[in-house]
């Protein structure tokens, strides 16, 4: 039988926690409940559970990406989730890959950027592109 | 003046590259769409295409999750906000959110509730997708709009409908397609291996969102003619993929057959279907996806074409043997005579028995692939995919308007923004914020 799993509901408080499939596509370690803190250990081969979620201690190697509580209340914020996914790896090759231009060659807005490379919630090299 | 030829008249009237110097069909039409995933904002887009002014509603600074499943890293599109410019939105955002204003709204917070009031108050539709009754929860449901704007075509598109035993469950596309019995009809026959098949397109998905849409120009239609008045509508994902069984529930209601699932061919016509080709299309190809063999669909199903098969084939005894269309068509013939053509396609490319079908005038289609359909002339030609200067991502590749229409043509202006994008001009035009107000309420994380 397959486990899914990517969304861990904590046994103390009902939390669910999301655990995005790209982070946690090839996992073992724990990870916390962002309502209550409980540590599970957990571990994940190519997408699928294979063992856990087992109560434990310590700390939690990765947090979930989103969580809502028993009211469907969302729960986010520093140490409870993880900040929105970035970078993340490619899940063939494990390396994160990046690309500034298009299959044509043309500029594009692919890679992260810093806050100070934006003008409004454009990328600036984008807004200068079509200015005028 | 001589009346051009049926070809360049077509031409002449949908060239897409003309469409932004025409007016659009649903310009001055206002929709709202706090709408996720594919089903909703599908809806909404189709809506876009045609001119309306779609307002995407999300949440704070993360959007709506179809943002974050993507196929794969690299083409995420940066940056997911002003907020979070590391993040990007993933590639499965694309082609379901379209020519769309995006804002935030967190719906907990009962400022976001008072906004939501103030802009159903202004606007013709409202687009959801949420589990049953969430919105009502919120004291965003049509029962609480209606109060404040009897005019808004309100379309709630969820999985099972908004009453009944099996409503509370959440659906997806692939769940709608296993309940609404499509995958019951999709995949091999049993004596192939038998597995129900699901398909790669999210077709529940997109099949509901345009009759959604459809719906809703409908309702506006009565509201603006008839009545004066806005509705309630109600879409279910299960439905709608019961909708597109055509003869499956006659059949069984007749005679109590099910229909089965009979693979890449044709319970009804012979030859009629897709085979295997030996060879790849790309030999030498590094690209292991190049390297696979190749498909092509056949149809060959009067008997004047299957003669002409049999003889490109070099099997005119099977032109005597199944002479006729009733023999071809049993389950164990059809086994045959598919075999009979994957032997002869065996040292073949799919181009290759193209090539040898068109000079015989038998109908065929090689199965294309992503790269095959971008750069065939005909879909660049007609603008089906194009290339197209984003203001926001730069030079993105994407489908085209879903049809065309010769005097108000739908267009593809952009293909989505970052969250919360048009937050400053959409709470401004429309609700009077001024810079202070929006800055307290990005402040509270209520947008």
């Amino acid at each position: 039988m397959i486990n899914q799993g990517l969304v861990l509901t904590c046994a103390k408080c009902a939390t669910k926690n999301f655990l995005d499939p790209y982070p946690f596509w090839n996992f073992a370690g724990n990870t916390k409940c962002a309502g209550c803190d409980a540590v599970y250990a957990m571990k994940f081969v190519n997408g699928q559970l294979v063992s856990g979620p087992t109560p434990g201690s310590g700390k939690a190697d990765l947090l979930p990406g989103y969580a809502e509580d028993k009211s469907g209340a969302g729960i986010t914020g520093e140490g409870k989730t993880r900040p929105a996914p970035q970078s993340r790896p490619d899940p063939f090759t494990g390396k994160q890959k990046h690309v500034s231009k298009s299959l044509r060659g043309k500029p594009m807005s692919g890679a992260p950027l810093k806050k100070e490379d934006l003008v409004g919630s454009k990328a600036r090299f984008i807004a200068e592109l079509y200015k005028g | 003046m001589a009346t051009p030829d049926f070809e360049t008249y077509c031409q002449q009237l949908f060239d897409y590259k003309t469409a932004s110097g025409k007016p659009e069909v649903l310009k001055g039409y206002r929709v709202l769409s706090c709408t996720q995933y594919i089903l909703g904002p599908s809806c909404a887009s189709y809506l876009a295409e045609l001119g309306a002014e779609v307002i995407k509603i999300e949440a704070p600074r993360r959007g709506e999750p179809m943002r974050h499943t993507t196929p794969f890293n690299e083409p995420l599109l940066f940056p997911l906000s002003r907020w979070v410019p590391e993040a990007g939105t993933g590639l499965g955002f694309f082609g379901a959110n379209p020519n769309e204003e995006f804002i935030t709204l967190d719906f907990h917070r009962p400022e976001a509730k008072q906004a939501m009031l103030e802009l159903a108050a202004k606007s013709d539709v409202m687009v959801q997708n949420y589990r049953p009754g969430t919105f009502d929860r919120w004291g965003i449901g049509y029962q609480h709009f209606k109060k404040v704007n009897p005019r808004l075509v309100y379309q709630w598109l969820g999985g099972f409908g908004g009453w009944g035993p099996g409503r509370v469950r959440a659906s997806y596309d692939i769940l709608g397609q296993a309940m609404g019995g499509a995958f019951g009809i999709t995949g091999e026959a049993a004596d192939r291996g038998g597995t129900p098949a699901k398909h790669t397109i999210w077709l529940a998905d997109y099949w509901g969102g345009m009759m959604a849409a459809v719906t809703i120009l409908a309702a506006l239609y009565w509201r603006d003619n008839v009545s004066g008045e806005g509705s309630f509508i109600e879409y279910s994902q299960v439905h709608g993929v019961t909708r597109m069984l055509e003869y499956a529930l006659p059949l069984y209601g007749r005679y109590g057959v099910r229909r089965e699932r009979w693979g890449n061919w044709d319970t009804e016509l012979t030859v009629h279907g897709i085979i295997q080709c030996g060879k790849s299309s790309y030999p030498g190809s590094a690209n292991p996806q190049e390297a696979e063999v190749g498909y092509i669909l056949v149809s060959a199903h009067t008997d004047e074409d299957f003669r002409k098969l049999c003889d490109v084939i070099g099997r005119k005894d099977l032109a005597t043997t199944y002479a006729k269309h009733d023999e071809r068509v049993k389950a164990e013939n059809q086994s045959l005579l598919y075999g009979a053509l994957e032997t002869w396609a065996k040292d073949k490319t799919k181009e290759d028995v193209a090539t040898l079908l068109d000079k015989a005038g038998i109908n065929n289609q090689p199965v294309w692939n992503a790269k095959e359909v971008s750069e065939h002339p005909h879909w660049k030609l007609r603008g089906a995919v194009q290339w197209i200067d984003d203001p926001y991502f730069g030079d993105l590749h994407h489908q085209g308007p879903f049809c065309r229409m010769s005097d108000t043509p739908p267009r593809l202006k952009w293909a989505l923004k970052p969250v919360g994008a048009d937050n400053e001009k959409v709470f401004g035009r429309l609700l009077g914020w001024d810079k202070a107000r929006l800055a307290k309420m990005e402040e509270a994380e209520v947008i």
